[in-house]
């Protein structure tokens, strides 16, 4: 089934909310260290250990998409270990997705779930950019796997909406009953 | 009877609420003997995670209507779905019925009114 306008009107517009989710990853770059205090001299200081892969994905979080991924780009550089690097590479696919580049996002995404096939951001990101791209089978099985891995993931059930939203929309319907028995026949 | 309590339903109309970028329906059912005349009548958001969770439900509150028409003492008496109560009483807050005329007493009897909250399936061709 293919989605409506008013569909990717709506997808579009949760675009920018969800990618601001998934900026979230950031957030576990940014663990504070503690410096080594066994030589005087040495300062104390309380900060990200990968402050370009912060500040990029702070950018994100602000809307700026290129600032976000020039920064995570250089955060990427030099990251440290496996966790930094899939915060990098899903932040940048998040990124790209801001800027409506969903091929290179995707692949940014790709990248992620080959070094971690249980990243549910990068499966959450992945299925946002096949509903985008139309591809809703694929969109289906991101989520379906995402959501074994975080039933309860916020994001994930965005995704999830913005999903039905475009194979299978609905319109509110709000009836307002004002009668004495309101469970009489509505069809009168 | 009941039959003539049944009411007028007043039809379905099409409208843009303010707070609600898409389209919505709404139905209205009224008893033609009622005490008080809604004037103005606030329809209720219908809640975003609810309609993206694919949520139906119903609430009923009830509620006394002052001198000048205004409802106060609103309370759920009935509700589906928790997600649907902070709505609907922001409706029945910013709702209105007819002012009593100089001398008119109140029934002081309490008003009812019940929200149902429902989707319609659109064809995915068509959007919405």
């Amino acid at each position: 089934m293919i989605a409506g306008p008013g569909g990717f009107a709506r997808i579009a517009m949760n675009i920018a909310r969800l990618v601001f989710l998934s900026a979230l990853i950031l957030i576990g770059s940014g663990v504070p260290v503690l410096a080594d205090q066994s030589d005087e001299g040495i300062k104390t200081v309380l900060g990200p250990r990968n402050p370009r892969l912060a500040d990029g994905a702070e950018a994100l979080l602000d809307g700026d998409a290129e600032k976000g991924i020039r920064l995570t780009k250089l955060g990427l550089a030099v990251a440290q270990g496996r966790r930094e690097r899939q915060a990098g590479l899903s932040n940048l696919c998040a990124g790209y997705v801001m800027l409506e580049q969903y091929e290179t996002a995707i692949e940014y995404c790709d990248t992620a779930l080959e070094e971690n096939d249980n990243n549910w951001r990068a499966l959450c990101n992945r299925a946002l950019i096949n509903i985008h791209l139309g591809d809703f089978t694929a969109a289906e099985s991101d989520l379906v796997r995402g959501e074994a891995l975080a039933p309860y993931a916020r994001s994930l059930k965005v995704v999830r909406g913005m999903l039905l939203d475009a194979t299978d929309p609905v319109q509110p319907n709000i009836i307002i009953d004002d009668r004495r028995d309101p469970d009489a026949n509505d069809e009168s | 009877m009941r039959a003539s309590r049944i009411g007028i339903a007043l039809g379905v109309v099409m409208l843009m609420p303010l707070l609600h970028a898409e389209e919505i329906t709404v139905s209205r059912y009224i008893d033609e003997d009622t005490d008080r005349i809604p004037m103005h009548t606030m329809v209720p958001i219908y809640p975003e995670v609810a309609r993206r969770d694919r949520i139906e439900g119903q609430v009923q509150l009830c509620y006394h209507i002052d001198k000048k028409g205004r409802p106060y003492r609103i309370a759920v008496r009935k509700s589906t779905h928790r997600v649907f109560e902070k709505p609907a009483k922001h409706a029945i807050r910013a709702s209105t019925y007819k002012p009593l005329k100089a001398g008119e007493k109140r029934s002081g009897i309490k008003t009812c009114r019940t929200f149902r909250f429902e989707l319609t399936a659109v064809s995915a061709e068509n959007g919405d």
